[in-house]
């Protein structure tokens, strides 16, 4: 193992990577930050818009749009926003006709699509969003007639294995598993009926694990800001005799982090790894179903999962949707009913 | 979205009652189940798949081109647990 020092930045802040002899650091995220991403400018055109046909619409997440966007409404912003969005859709699927656009059968329906989903309470800024999809040149208002809206609105959420062969093509990821969970309940011998018995406790939503790791790894926009290496990241007051100190920040630039590598490093060579750079993929589990509802009436208990690899100040912005669903834990609620406390 | 509500302890309440002459048993037996299908639905979550790809890595190909072999590891988890 060879250690790669940094010069410092800016701020004097020098990193020290620890990485296999002969080999380089061939993704630097820290290089690729742009002004933008240490912003929180409310001009759209600083943003990264995901206007990409498939699952970003499709979870129906309708707090995609930054609110600090209606208060925009300048012209020269709504200019700059649309070209934005349009060169970004013709990248994804080419042409306004064809395949490429999700359960719509064209460009034009998708815009519309996308126009709806993409803000809860309609802003003026989005009324001229809505106008500047209208002046598209390829924009044709008969593409958008003849839609049934509802059964493609239908299809956004919908699995893979939910829909004909045919019209899931544009379904890209494993979608939710459905499985059945069974607990074994003890009954003491004193009980009516002693000794075990299987209780079917409902199906469990869930997403499998690997499957959303393999889509974080394979999204280009992600990946741009995703670390494959960890680092110490290190400072030096400039006084006589001061000590070099040790930053703490990121998990990426942690100890247990650092350890990790370490021990992924140091496994044997295998045929399916060798050659080949190893990355620790640092999974963050979340979950607080007490967060949803202030009283017990509902028994939503979802899981989310987040990637040490990315940084903490993109994490914390819900705009960015970096906390992957992955479930819907099944509960007991128990002292809901108050005659189960007095049993 | 399908309905993620599962109105278990109704269920599950009359499941036991039925089971034990119309009475509920213990504040205890809860608390069991109630982590019985915790684990439960974990052990489902850490499949063969990420259990693999843990011990051997998973190769994949990143947006750069270039193949790395990624190995998955649990950091933290921050949740709500239901004591009972």
């Amino acid at each position: 193992m060879v250690t790669l020092r940094s010069k410092p930045n800016d701020f004097g802040i020098v990193r020290a990577y620890r990485l296999p002899k002969g080999s380089t650091l061939t993704h630097d995220p820290d290089k690729a930050i742009t002004l933008r991403d240490l912003t929180d400018s409310s001009n759209p055109s600083t943003r990264i818009t995901s206007s990409e046909p498939g699952k970003s619409a499709a979870a129906g997440d309708k707090s995609a749009s930054d609110k600090s966007e209606t208060d925009g409404g300048s012209k020269d912003a709504s200019g700059k926003s649309a070209p934005t969005t349009k060169q970004e859709i013709n990248t994804v699927a080419g042409s306004r006709k064809g395949p490429g656009w999700g359960p719509f059968s064209n460009g034009s329906a998708f815009s519309l699509a996308d126009w709806y989903w993409q803000s809860k309470n309609k802003s003026l800024q989005d009324f001229q969003n809505l106008i500047n999809i209208f002046r598209q040149p390829d924009f044709t208002i008969t593409d958008t007639i003849n839609v049934d809206w509802k059964a493609a609105f239908k299809a956004l959420g919908a699995n893979r294995e939910d829909l004909p062969d045919h019209d899931a093509e544009w379904i890209k990821d494993d979608g939710w598993e459905k499985t059945p969970v069974t607990i074994d309940v003890p009954f003491h011998n004193r009980m009516r009926n002693p000794g075990l018995d299987s209780f079917v406790a409902g199906t469990f939503y869930h997403r499998k694990l690997v499957s959303v790791i393999k889509e974080k790894i394979a999204n280009s926009k992600d990946s741009r800001s995703f670390h494959y290496q960890p680092y110490k990241a290190t400072w030096k007051p400039k006084v006589p005799g001061a000590r070099q100190l040790e930053l703490y920040g990121e998990l990426y630039s942690s100890c247990a982090f650092r350890e990790a590598d370490k021990e992924v490093q140091a496994l044997p060579t295998t045929p399916r790894n060798e050659g080949l750079e190893r990355v620790v993929v640092a999974m963050m589990f979340w979950s607080d179903g007490t967060q949803l509802t202030s009283f017990g009436g509902s028994s939503l208990w979802p899981c989310y999962l987040f990637f040490g690899n990315e940084s903490k100040y993109r994490r914390c912005r819900p705009s960015e949707h970096l906390g992957e669903q992955v479930a819907y834990f099944i509960k007991v609620r128990v002292g809901y009913y108050p005659d189960i406390q007095c049993a | 979205m399908p309905n993620f509500h599962l109105q278990l302890s109704d269920t599950f309440n009359d499941y036991l009652q039925q089971r034990n002459n119309g009475r509920l048993p213990s504040d205890g037996l809860f608390t069991h189940c109630a982590r019985e299908l915790f684990q439960k639905q974990w052990t489902i979550m850490l499949d063969d798949e990420l259990v693999d790809a843990m011990k051997n890595g998973l190769v994949l190909l990143c947006p750069d081109g270039r193949r790395r072999c990624f190995y998955p590891r649990v950091f933290t988890y921050s949740a709500d647990y239901p004591e009972k």
